[in-house]
């Protein structure tokens, strides 16, 4: 991983005015991954979207780090089952003709 | 421009505390957060008047302003302009709890012409001056026949007065997303920029149907051919092949086509399979030679029975 294609965790905390307190509590459910480069810790630039998302999550709706997992990994699954359902309608509409 | 009852909105009755306010406003929210109801357009929308509603009743000026006018908001204006010696001017009170992303774009007519334009919050966090940061995701929508996917394709889309081009490979499914990287909208203080998000609608103009990657589709069989046996002519998706047919066919009967299929996405140069189901057609307004023939097979066929 490039360092220019990283943020800093201070970075990202002063925008967003978090502690960076929650971005390790994020890393530690599993729900992002911490990099640290020269002693610096850093942040996928490519991630960043998702992590606001879990931010916004965290801010919005008062959840605990455990809480956003269980609600992403619901999220997930929704998304499995939307997929899934669309399938079984393609099917059903083929065998309604 | 129509009245809202934002007492309505909240569901809560008109003489509602300001706690029981928040409370309904806190509620409906975490039901309606655009975070957890991805790609719903209708929560997307209440969540809007939710937090529309709760802008105004909020703030206890602003609670005022409607209660005093409500449906008589037209005249507002002219309320005011009467009653000028109160000097009461709206101010930027009101909580808003909720980031979502939105913008004060987001809120009424009915709304902006109370209270002018939204009262200038900043809904995305603090702006640090130095600070850089990823800009907007941007999301499109792509209407494409099923036709037009069956090869990989180039295709040219206009976002935010760009020409953006994309390769668009074969097989892509009905409402699959796409990530186009760094074609979102512009970094803060030289950030990268966001991404693009592109989701796809497949609208099937062919006469097959699909299911994944295998087609499936439904060839006339004649009697004769169904009974007798023999060769057809059965169009698939890139051209024309010849199948044999079992004497004896039943209707219904259903036959794979290895590989005949739709392409398998981003796995070239594979295919699903295609389903041929016949239907046999039964031949109508005979001659009387032929109903007399076919009498004459009904009666050899009654005496193999006997």
């Amino acid at each position: 991983m490039k360092k220019t294609e990283m943020i800093t965790i201070q970075t990202f905390c002063t925008y967003h005015g978090v502690e960076d307190s929650l971005i390790y509590r994020l890393e530690e459910v599993g729900l992002i991954n911490v990099y640290e480069i020269e002693e610096q810790k850093y942040l996928e630039e490519d991630k960043l979207s998702e992590l606001e998302r879990l931010v916004r999550i965290y801010k919005d709706l008062g959840l605990s780090p455990e809480g956003i997992d269980v609600v992403v990994q619901l999220l997930e699954k929704i998304d499995r089952l939307q997929q899934e359902n669309n399938y079984l309608l393609q099917k059903i509409r083929r065998l309604d003709q | 421009m129509d009245f809202i009852d934002y007492y309505r909105v909240l569901e809560i009755e008109n003489s509602a505390k300001p706690e029981d306010i928040k409370k309904a406003y806190r509620k409906l929210a975490r039901k309606y957060h655009p975070d957890l109801n991805p790609n719903d357009k209708e929560a997307e929308l209440k969540f809007k008047q939710i937090n529309e509603a709760n802008e105004v009743l909020s703030d206890p000026e602003k609670r005022k302003k409607y209660d005093q006018y409500g449906k008589d908001w037209k005249h507002a204006e002219a309320f005011e302009k009467a009653g000028r010696s109160s000097g009461t001017r709206p101010s930027g009170g009101g909580q808003r709890a909720y980031s979502g992303r939105f913008s004060e774009e987001d809120f009424s007519d009915f709304f902006s012409s109370m209270f002018g334009g939204g009262s200038h919050r900043d809904f995305g966090g603090q702006r640090g001056s130095e600070v850089r940061y990823k800009g907007h995701d941007f999301k499109a929508e792509l209407q494409l026949p099923l036709s037009a996917i069956y090869t990989t394709q180039k295709h040219t889309l206009t976002i935010e007065g760009k020409n953006i081009r994309i390769n668009v490979p074969a097989g892509i499914e009905d409402g699959q997303t796409i990530k186009i990287k760094g074609y979102g909208g512009e970094g803060i203080n030289g950030g990268p920029k966001g991404d693009l998000f592109i989701t796809f609608v497949i609208q099937n103009d062919t006469r097959f149907q699909r299911e994944g990657s295998d087609l499936h589709v439904q060839e006339k069989l004649d009697l004769y051919t169904a009974v007798l046996g023999g060769e057809i002519q059965v169009e698939t998706f890139d051209g024309k092949v010849r199948l044999k047919v079992q004497a004896g066919t039943q209707n219904d009967t259903k036959v794979r086509l290895k590989g005949k299929g739709f392409p398998v996405y981003k796995k070239e140069g594979q295919f699903g399979d295609l389903y041929v189901t016949y239907k046999v057609t039964i031949p109508q307004q005979l001659s009387d030679k032929e109903k007399e023939l076919f009498t004459e097979l009904a009666k050899l066929r009654s005496h193999e029975k006997n």
